[in-house]
């Protein structure tokens, strides 16, 4: 019988799901401020779309357009199928029934990494290296420290401050 | 009829005075405003304003960005989210609910961190469906400096603004791809060329490119809002009776006002 051929395995621990890292953070900060700050995390029903057509060069293109049955959106163009799983981290707040402000958006493929990140401007642009639209994170290593940067921000901050403190009046 | 208007007033520390005569004249009851300086809340407090103005509270807004509201004829119900680039709310006037959402969306020109036109009005346009089904209603009207035109693609496709200029093309949602999507009534198109005057709402010249003049502020509305809107009534404004915002070539003067026009609609009757 012939020696083996294959690699030695190893057992890999598994990566944490993004969703599942950003529900612990939202666990601990709802039992911190337990009636004044909801956070949750919740899978939308659609996903974020871009597209990778060039843009359309003038008014008349799109007038021409416009003027026949065609429809613009025929001309799409590809979209990236390695994002068909969204989710979004909003913020909500008892005292301010129906108000909800939202901290990021994540999209991944059905494997977990990459994931992609959209933020607000005002979050990115405290970053060193400001923040893609969207930022792409490969690992669960890079993902739990841009998003301790986050959820630490000055921005992010200033509005959870705002909103407990929030009077009516 | 209720008035409503937008500026983007350039972060200019004198506008007051022009502002306070704009809001007058034209009996503005909702202004919308990006790109202020002043403190607004001593705004409403001036002594040439008549109206009764209050100053609509935000959480997460940009601190350029301002509302207020004509209290004796409107009343703003409640504040459904904000962010840096846009709020939505919900106004009683007319004797029903409308959700009117302001915006100040990225310049192409400066902004350095790339971030998707496209992605942003996709966000904009989930945030005001889950409005539409809290406030069961779908007279929507979203108001502010686009800083893009109403050809570009974020305005025009399904998955984004998706705003017409006929608005007979906005009666029921569009299926694309087996998905159904609502759109909007977009008038600015109306406003193209020198017919009108002016041309726009922005002015940028770049050696060989066209077309110069954009109307980058809009106003678009679901088809719900039409049957109250007065077509008549939307125009760009180039002054009031003491102020001129146009410079000696009819472009928008930023030197001593803003290089943007302020635009005006009515909804009611």
């Amino acid at each position: 019988m012939s020696d083996s051929m294959w690699a030695k395995l190893e057992k890999r621990p598994v990566e944490r799901k993004p969703e599942d890292i950003i529900k612990e953070q939202c666990e601990i900060i709802n039992d911190q401020y337990s009636g004044l700050i909801s956070a949750r995390i919740r899978r939308m029903d659609k996903s974020l779309s871009e597209y990778t057509r060039a843009p359309m060069a003038s008014m008349m293109e799109t007038a021409s357009l416009l003027a026949t049955s065609r429809t613009i959106d025929s001309m799409l163009g590809e979209t990236d199928n390695d994002k068909s799983i969204t989710y979004e981290l909003i913020i909500t707040a008892p005292r301010i029934p129906s108000y909800m402000y939202r901290i990021l958006f994540l999209q991944h493929g059905l494997a977990a990494y990459p994931t992609y990140l959209y933020v607000e401007h005002a979050i990115s642009v405290e970053f060193a290296n400001p923040l893609q639209s969207p930022e792409k994170i490969d690992t669960e290593r890079d993902f739990l420290d841009i998003l301790t940067s986050i959820l630490s921000s000055d921005r992010v901050r200033d509005v959870l401050s705002r909103i407990i403190s929030y009077d009516e009046t | 009829m209720t008035n409503i208007a937008f500026w983007n007033t350039h972060k200019n520390l004198l506008i007051d005075n022009a502002l306070a005569e704009l809001v007058c004249e034209n009996e503005i009851d909702i202004l919308g405003l990006c790109e202020y300086s002043g403190d607004i809340n001593k705004f409403v407090l001036r002594d040439d304003i008549r109206m009764q103005y209050k100053v609509v509270k935000r959480i997460a807004g940009d601190k350029y960005a301002a509302i207020i509201y004509n209290s004796d004829r409107v009343s703003h119900k409640r504040l459904f989210n904000d962010s840096e680039r846009y709020s939505i709310h919900e106004f009683w006037l007319e004797g029903q609910t409308f959700i009117l959402v302001f915006v100040h969306l990225p310049s192409k020109l400066y902004n350095d961190n790339v971030h998707s036109c496209s992605i942003q009005a996709q966000m904009i346009v989930h945030d005001i469906q889950c409005c539409e089904k809290k406030s069961c209603n779908q007279r929507t009207a979203i108001i502010g400096d686009f800083n893009m035109d109403p050809y570009e693609e974020p305005l025009l496709y399904c998955e984004n603004f998706h705003a017409y200029p006929d608005k007979r093309d906005t009666v029921t949602a569009r299926t694309f791809q087996g998905a159904q999507f609502k759109s909007f009534y977009n008038p600015m198109w109306a406003l193209f060329g020198d017919r009108v005057c002016p041309p726009g709402t922005y002015y940028y010249y770049k050696s060989g490119e066209a077309p110069q003049w954009h109307i980058f502020d809009q106003v678009i509305m679901r088809y719900e809002i039409t049957k109250y809107f007065d077509a008549d009534s939307l125009r760009i404004v180039t002054g009031t009776s003491n102020y001129y915002f146009a410079d000696n070539h009819g472009r928008p003067d930023k030197e001593h006002f803003s290089d943007h026009f302020p635009i005006i609609f009515s909804i009611g009757g």
